[in-house]
Formats: C-alpha cells, structure tokens, sequence
C-alpha cells in the first residue's frame, strides 16, 4: 500500500504525530515510487512557498490597534441594530424602556426558541413586565406563551397553541407545492446567503404574473437585516395569506405519467441519463388580502418608513394561482432542495453535500388575479426599495419593466452573475454562484406558457450542454 | 449554552457571556484575521473592515453550541476576503490597483521595484481568485500560520483530511499562476 498524497503532505508539513510519522518514514526507505511521488510535492509545495511568500510583505503594522477597533466594532454593532443576541449587550442608559432579544437555533436554519422579553419604566421603577416565548417546529410555530406581571404584581401566564404559519408552511417537507420549488431552486439557491433576501422573495415576487423573468443585483450591505424578524411580517403571514394546496407531492416512475397528470409536454435532458426521481407537484392557491397597516408595520420594522404606499392597496385581495408542475432530479438532491447554501454559514449544508445534483423544473406560469386599481406599479417600486434601490433608482428600473408580468429575481451583487443566453429558441436567464467550493447555476426560461428552471453544479458550458440536450 | 474555541485557544463562552468576555475573544482574534485578510487583499482598511463585518457576524449570527469559534471566524473572514477579491475582479481594478499603488507609495523603494512586487502580488491574488474556493481558503490559511487542526476547524474537515486538500491546493495553485504568467 502506498503513501497517499494527503499523508505525503502532512509528513512534510510535520503535520503527523510521532506513530504516523515512523509509519510514513519506514515506507519511504523501502518504496522508491513514494519517494519519487514525495519529491515532486516537495518542490511544488515550494514553488507555491515562494509564490505565496509575495504577499508576506504586507505589513502589520497598518491595523488599527485592538482597543481602537473594537470601539470600532460597537459603533458598527449599535448602528446594526438595536437588539441584542446572545451576548447580552444592554442598552440601559436612561432610557423608558430597554428590549434584550435571544435567539436560539437548532441544526441548520430551524429556529428551536425565541425569547423575547420587554421591559417598561415610567420612572418610577417597573410597571410592566412581558416575556413571550415560543416555540417553533419543522412545521410552523406549535406553541406561544405569554408571561405578564400586572401593576399589582401577579403573574398571569397563558399558553396557545398556533396553527402552521404560512413562513414555515413553505420550508415544510410535507408540503412542497410547485411554486414553492420554484422559489426555492431558481431564487433561493441564488440568495443561499441572506436570509432576508429569501424572506423578500418569499413574500412579494409571487404576487406578479410570470412571464418573463428579470434580474437585480442586491447590495446586501443596504438590505435591511431586520427583515427577517419582523414581528408584523410574521403577523402578515399568519393574518392575511392563506394557502390552499390542492393535493401532495408524489413521486411517478416515468416521464410519460408525470405528462399525463400535470398537461405539461415534459423535456427531458438526454445527456444525464434517467432522472433519479420525478416528483409531481401539486398545484393550489396563494390568497394575500392586504392590510395597510401592517405592511407599513414591517416597513417601520425595517426602518424604511420613508417607502410610500398607495391607500387604495388596503384591503386588495391578490389570488395566485399556480397548476402542478413536475421536478425531475439527478443525483442526489435531498440536502440542496430542502435547504439553500449559506457560503458564510458553517452550519448550513454545502454544495458538496448534494454533489452532482441537478434539477429541471417544468411547471405551467402563475397567473395572478387581482382588481384592476391595483396599483402594481408603486407596489413594485416599494420592492425595489426595501431590496436596497433609492427612490430614484426604483422609479427608474420601474419605468423600464413590465410589472404585471414580470419575475424578479435578486441576486447578491458580488457573489452571483447573470446573462441572457439562447435556451432552445428563446432567451433565458443564466445566473452563475458559487455555494463554497463549487459554482453551480440557475438557468431559467420561459416557452409557451411553461417554465423552466435548470439548477446545478457547473458552470455556463454545463448549463448550456444540459439544456441543448433536452428533448 | 457553551461554544468552544479552538482546542490550543481552549476556553467557553455562555449565553450569558459579557461584552467583556466578547472583547477577549475579540482581543484574541483580531490580529490574526486582519492578518489574514492583508495578505489576501492587500489594502489594510479593506481588511480591517472585513475582519470587523466577520465579527459583527459572529455576533449576530453565533454557531450553534459546540462550534469552534475560532474555526468559525477564519472560514467566515477568508469567506469574506475572497468573496471582496472577486468583486474587485468583477470591476476590473486589477490593473488600475498596479498603478495606482505605485504611485501612492512614498516609500525610498525604486518604482520599478514597486511596481514589480504589486504585480507579483496581483498575479497571486488573481491565482487565489480563479481557484476553488476551499483550496484557496486552506492556501491562505496555512501559509498564515494555521497548523492542520485549526485549518480542519475552518473547512470543517478532520484534521486527517487538511493533507490532501492542501496538496490539491497547491497542484490547482501551480496549475493556474503558470496560467496567469503566461496571459501576462
């Protein structure tokens, strides 16, 4: 048995503890093709030395001192956010009223508790006293307690059971209706990183019919990081959209049968063999009745009060309606479906952990119905703007883009690329990411009345290659 | 709750944990990691700011218990320092840095021997830039001075496996500065 590569380099690196070491040194003497294969990473390792070494002469000496940039980084921290987690900063400087928030998460993006506790002064010592904890599972949020202590001091606590947000109801394996896949393959692989980009996503771009699809760069650093936990967006979800899934995914054992049920002219791509799993989504209705004043409510939350809404938006009701679709896929696909990559997020599961997974979803376009004074346009405007535009920028984006049929998608600036590319007659959209180590793409087009999206690893000549070979 | 530090930096920290405490881990920290992200980025405010966003993501957004911090903030800075080598690609600054470096300096050096160094120093962050990511970020890594132990912690493999990636590393490394070098 010889010595591999990785025991080579460790061995050279005086990497190996002293029984590997006699171990790797014994084989050495008698194995002339491991001193060979040993001598060739010896010099590469040092020509890379001395390559590397170039940026050795970078000084320092130029980095601020520890103190100074740690007073550095609570400026940046009290900027960031009034909240505190974890760490338990408290902003208690004569103030009315003083607000510690922590969070706990279990496995990848789960939140297992939330806690959350408020605390008034009148200047006479406490008056009020609330602390709200709640517990979420896969599922949405199973239960909520409230803890409150009146003037009088007693302590009254009252536990609720919730029904499924409509937030989690989406995540939920069980149910994983096609437009939901959609989002999840074409916008959130694209968005692993923000979460607060998932959430824009989950809660605005369903509201416009698909017909043709445009991309934005996000600048994350002016997306607002309080989205995410926005009270009054949860209310939102919980309140005002219902969900109605007609039926459960399944999975079909051809092709021809997955056709049949759906109505959609399958394609298939020739060049990846027979799909691992076709899976039949079901169709069903999205509802979202808006409330003004909630809405308003997460613009506050998120600090961007200054985003304008029409009055004749309240009290609109949007109907989205999707049909079945059908997800066909290559390898293995559990972990890239069920949750996006975070590059930045040690805990989130990797590209490597779904390696040679690609996805084609067919699915029949969304229509959306809603009153014709719906104003879509100042609507849309505000979506630009939470995603980071000025008023200007969105005024005119907007004036170029068809919101009544258009699928926006956004994509963090400096860690996604877009183009237009030729996709079997039309023009599709090719954006290209890197989830850790790997790039991967999305490829998303639109030919008669159908959608399509193409997620996998690789880069645009493997998107193209597997595209031009669907028949 | 408890989450660990790197087993050489052993110590835990708590829910509970004071800003105290987190000035410690920042104290521990934050050399290093500018360190790092100078000799990936070149530009001692670009890194300093990274190495303080990695941190106020470290803050906002801990590891789940358990994790190695210290791991945790090197894959998180190199994340990062790449992430900001690949913009500046993106806007086609490569060249202009050349230049404007040189004429910046106000060092005694020679110019040319400025420029020089700066294109040497270009060529191997364009390397860096066109190579996977993980084996750029083991690159980086080891060559500030991680042992195998504390580079599994950042990438999140066994101590075992850091061997094998840095020899991958190093051949896609040689592989594509020959490249570069030849393209000028």
């Amino acid at each position: 048995m010889h010595l591999s590569e990785g025991e080579l380099r460790a061995y050279q690196d005086q990497e190996l503890n002293q029984p590997a070491t006699q171990k790797v040194e014994e084989h050495l003497a008698s194995c002339l093709r491991c001193q060979e294969k040993a001598e060739a990473l010896q010099i590469q390792a040092r020509r890379v030395d001395d390559k590397m070494s170039y940026l050795h002469e970078e000084t320092i000496e130029e980095i601020s001192c520890t103190k100074k940039a740690y007073l550095r980084f609570e400026r940046r921290i009290l900027e960031v956010t009034k909240v505190s987690r974890k760490w338990g900063v408290r902003y208690d400087n004569e103030i009315a009223s003083r607000n510690a928030l922590a969070m706990t998460r279990k496995g990848k993006d789960e939140i297992a508790s939330q806690n959350t506790l408020a605390m008034t002064s009148d200047g006479e010592g406490i008056v009020t006293r609330n602390a709200l904890a709640m517990t979420y599972d896969e599922e949405g949020i199973t239960s909520q307690s409230t803890l409150a202590m009146t003037e009088g001091g007693e302590l009254v606590m009252t536990t609720v059971k919730e029904k499924q947000t409509m937030w989690k109801k989406i995540n939920s394996k069980s149910l994983r209706p096609l437009w939901v896949a959609i989002l999840i393959i074409a916008v959130f692989s694209v968005s692993m990183a923000f979460p607060s980009v998932r959430a824009v996503a989950n809660s605005f771009l369903k509201l416009f019919r698909v017909e043709q699809i445009q991309v934005i760069q996000v600048d994350t650093e002016r997306f607002p990081g309080q989205l995410e936990s926005s009270s009054q967006l949860e209310r939102i979800f919980n309140e005002n959209v219902k969900v109605d899934i007609q039926g459960e995914q399944r999975e079909v054992s051809s092709v021809s049968e997955a056709s049949e049920i759906t109505g959609i002219p399958m394609v298939i791509p020739t060049n990846l063999g027979e799909p691992y799993k076709l899976l039949v989504q079901p169709g069903g209705t999205v509802t979202f009745q808006v409330d003004l004043e909630l809405v308003r409510g997460v613009l506050k939350d998120i600090e961007r009060s200054d985003i304008e809404l029409p009055e004749s938006l309240d009290g609109t009701s949007i109907r989205m309606e999707f049909k079945g679709g059908v997800l066909a896929e290559y390898g293995d696909c559990s972990s890239s479906i069920d949750a996006p990559s975070d590059p930045d997020d040690p805990q989130a599961p990797s590209m490597e952990d779904a390696y040679g997974c690609t996805t084609l979803m067919q699915a029949h376009s969304p229509t959306v119905s809603a009153p014709p004074e719906l104003d879509i346009t100042s609507l849309g405007e505000a979506y630009l703007q939470i995603l980071g535009m000025s008023l200007e920028e969105a005024e005119s984006f907007s004036r170029n883009i068809d919101w009544t049929t258009t699928f926006i998608i956004p994509i963090p600036r400096y860690r996604a690329d877009y183009k237009e590319v030729d996709v079997n007659g039309v023009t599709g959209t090719l954006i290209t990411h890197w989830v850790n180590d790997d790039k991967g793409f999305t490829l998303l087009w639109l030919k008669d009345g159908i959608i399509y999206a193409l997620s996998g690893p690789g880069n645009q000549a493997t998107a193209l290659e597997i595209a031009g070979s669907l028949k | 709750m408890t989450m660990t530090l790197s087993k050489r930096q052993s110590r835990t920290l708590s829910a509970e944990t004071s800003t105290t405490e987190f000035e410690s881990l920042f104290e521990l920290h934050w050399k290093r990691l500018c360190g790092i992200l100078l000799q990936l980025l070149g530009d001692p405010l670009e890194a300093e700011d990274l190495a303080l966003e990695t941190f106020v993501r470290l803050y906002q957004h801990p590891p789940s218990e358990g994790y190695n911090l210290g791991g945790w903030l090197y894959r998180v800075a190199t994340n990062l320092g790449l992430n900001a080598l690949r913009a500046r690609r993106r806007r086609q600054h490569y060249e202009e840095r050349a230049g404007s470096f040189a004429i910046e300096d106000n060092s005694l050096e020679d110019p040319s021997e400025t420029i020089e160094r700066k294109m040497k120093q270009d060529r191997v962050r364009a390397t860096l830039d066109s190579m996977k990511p993980r084996y750029a970020q083991v690159l980086i890594l080891r060559h500030s001075g991680l042992s195998y132990s504390e580079i599994g912690s950042a990438v999140g493999v066994a101590p075992g496996s850091v061997g094998t990636l840095l020899a991958r590393a190093q051949k896609e490394f040689q592989g594509k500065f020959e490249l570069i070098e030849r393209k000028g």
